[in-house]
């Protein structure tokens, strides 16, 4: 068997397909975010409040969008490599080809890189449902309930 | 008069209804859900690449869900599973506290309305409750007393969120974000890396064995699929003469398959394997989509590399030490997931170890310090795995441990002992606890059916006993 065999079609199709199966999750950083303002809520406490907004803030929102983020990486690094692979016709891995395996090379490096994150990005793709912010109080929502 | 109820600072002015936080906090578990099954989702899609996609390095791409994807969705479901749990529990407190609090801000304000009892008994009007002294202070007590009970319970719930936050964890204390992500995504892959090592280590009066996890179906070539999955710390000389040993075309895998005596008694024989390893034996037990092939060299001599096998153990007991115990000190790690899995998998074998290398030595003060060490690793071996296929199968770990340990978890020591430990806890292990039957095989082992049974006495390992009674695999 050779060493380069890329099934174009099937490997482009699991890249979609997992793209798919991990649709759900777009955005989780907000449904988190929403679902523990609501325990703030009803919790009533200050006190709760501060350790869950830094619980959010520090750990929940950078976890959740980087997890998010290393998805959707991985899928473009892996379909690009299909992609620089079905360009490069049949004679991957020879010298005349030596362009094209270096790209993959390095996609392949990268695969496992940690994404940039900074606070406040989003992973969400589609409007929010979640109440917006307070303009004079960023801690309260609209209706002045907890905004984590 | 001063004889007035007050409330204390920490008196709550509003306090939070019990069943509308219960049904936040399990709102608060959806998301966690949402994470676990859109990546177990695109772990099984990605796991399609495998005969789709073949070019040099290209096994980062297909673990790439795995290693990039998966630890971040264990760490989030991890803390917001710790969350759940600590907005239940007090949720649970303020349905009892609620209605209390209230009765009693009620009762201090009727009761301050009241007038104060006249000093001089002739001022006190017949049949009017007066403010005492006495109760005063009674009312106050207990006003006091609830304010407290209310803090206790707040305190409680704010030191479990922050158990649930890692970054709260003098560990990652003082990270940025970034910095914070990329270790504890280290953290956790080292803890793999770890644990699959962990899964290699035996050493038992000259025997090796090993134990590895192949997809369905099973491969009809061991050289091609024992490739790159031999023990990290093995030598690369050694991979490559073990290697060997299965060479292309001639190291065919046949295996049985029933009942557990069925499969005990048609112990898998690598029938077409190099005629040297005639005594390689070993045991395939099915188990949903993964077939797990335990084998060890029984009866042949330990290779040089192998010789070393307790040594290895003890330097990564050092590893354990320096580094694995650091994450078991993480207080969020406990709450679950890959990490807590990897850790207390670990832990256990290092546990089991100590404890039989303890054992041996009281009571083999005449042994050798290499013996009372391969005692200790065989015991270790049997009964760590036991404890730990416990945990296992009764969902402490469960899928965690399955996603983390990948291609290594149970290890084994000389083959027959090995595979009789791998298919009885695999088969039977459902309704006992995981560690009385490690010990008990163990201590079959050691003091043969009867001396096992006097040891286990009341413990409920009934159908151990019954198999014990009709098969001896230590004869």
């Amino acid at each position: 068997m050779s060493k380069w065999n890329i099934n174009v079609p099937a490997a482009l199709g699991v890249v979609k397909d997992a793209g798919v199966d991990f649709d759900p999750v777009d955005g989780i950083e907000k449904t988190i975010q929403t679902a523990g303002s609501a325990c703030c809520d009803a919790a009533v406490d200050e006190r709760i409040f501060t350790a869950m907004n830094q619980c959010y803030d520090n750990a929940l929102r950078p976890l959740s969008v980087t997890m998010v983020k290393s998805a959707r990486s991985i899928f473009s690094k892996t379909k690009s490599i299909i992609n620089t692979y079905d360009n490069a016709d049949l004679d991957m891995g020879t010298a005349g080809k030596k362009a094209e395996t270096q790209a993959i090379e390095t996609k392949v490096k990268g695969m496992d890189d940690v994404p940039s994150y900074s606070p406040g990005e989003s992973t969400e793709t589609s409007p929010s449902t979640s109440l917006p912010a307070d303009p004079k109080n960023p801690d309260r929502n609209s209706e002045g309930g907890y905004r984590l | 008069m001063n004889d007035i109820v007050t409330f204390p600072s920490h008196w709550p002015e509003k306090v939070g209804d019990g069943s509308t936080l219960s049904t936040a906090a399990t709102d608060l578990a959806k998301p966690g859900k949402t994470i676990r099954t859109a990546v177990e989702g695109a772990g099984t899609t990605w796991g399609r690449l495998e005969g789709n996609l073949d070019f040099p390095d290209c096994g980062k791409v297909k673990t790439a869900i795995t290693d990039s994807v998966v630890p971040y969705a264990d760490l989030v479901q991890s803390s917001i599973s710790d969350l759940e749990k600590a907005f239940g529990t007090l949720a649970g407190h303020l349905e009892t506290f609620k209605p209390k609090w209230k009765d009693l801000k009620k009762e201090v304000s009727t009761y301050n309305n009241l007038k104060s009892q006249p000093s001089d008994e002739d001022d006190r009007e017949d049949g009017v409750d007066y403010r005492t002294p006495s109760k005063t202070a009674d009312l106050q007590r207990r006003v006091n007393n609830a304010a407290d009970e209310y803090k206790g319970y707040i305190d409680d719930c704010v030191k479990a969120i922050d158990k649930a936050d890692p970054s709260s964890d003098p560990t990652w204390a003082g990270s940025d974000a970034n910095a914070f992500i990329a270790g504890a995504k280290k953290h956790w892959t080292e803890g793999r890396k770890a644990i699959q090592g962990m899964a290699a280590f035996r050493s038992v009066d000259g025997k090796v064995g090993f134990r590895w996890s192949m997809t369905n179906p099973a491969p009809k070539n061991l050289s091609q699929y024992l490739n790159g999955k031999a023990p990290w710390w093995m030598p690369e000389e050694a991979k490559k003469r073990w290697l060997d040993k299965f060479p292309e075309g001639k190291s065919g895998v046949s295996y049985g398959t029933g009942s557990l005596v069925d499969k005990l008694k048609l112990r898998g024989v690598f029938d077409n394997a190099d005629p040297n390893m005639d005594s390689f034996k070993g045991t395939i037990a099915a188990d949903g989509h993964k077939l797990s092939l335990y084998f060890g060299a029984a009866g042949t001599k330990m290779p040089g590399w192998a010789d070393n096998a307790s040594k290895k153990l003890h330097a990564f007991d050092h590893k354990l030490t320096k580094g694995l115990e650091t994450l078991g000190k993480n207080k969020w790690v406990k709450g679950g997931g890959a990490a807590l899995a990897i850790l207390d998998t670990v832990s256990t074998y290092k546990s089991s170890y100590a404890n039989a290398y303890n054992e041996t030595m009281r009571e083999h003060p005449d042994w050798s310090e290499d013996k009372i060490k391969k005692e200790a690793v065989t015991s270790a071996a049997i009964e760590g795995t036991g404890e730990n296929v416990g945990k296992v199968a009764g969902g402490m770990a469960g899928r965690a441990v399955g996603a983390a340990a990948g291609a290594a978890l149970i290890p084994v020591i000389g083959g027959p002992i090995g595979g009789f430990v791998g298919g009885i806890i695999g088969e039977k292990v459902g309704g006992f606890i995981g560690k009385e039957v490690g010990s008990f095989i163990n201590d079959w082992r050691q003091e043969g059916f009867g001396g096992a049974v006097d040891n286990v006495k009341d413990k409920a390992v009934d159908t151990v006993k019954d198999i014990g009674s009709k098969l001896n695999p230590f004869d």
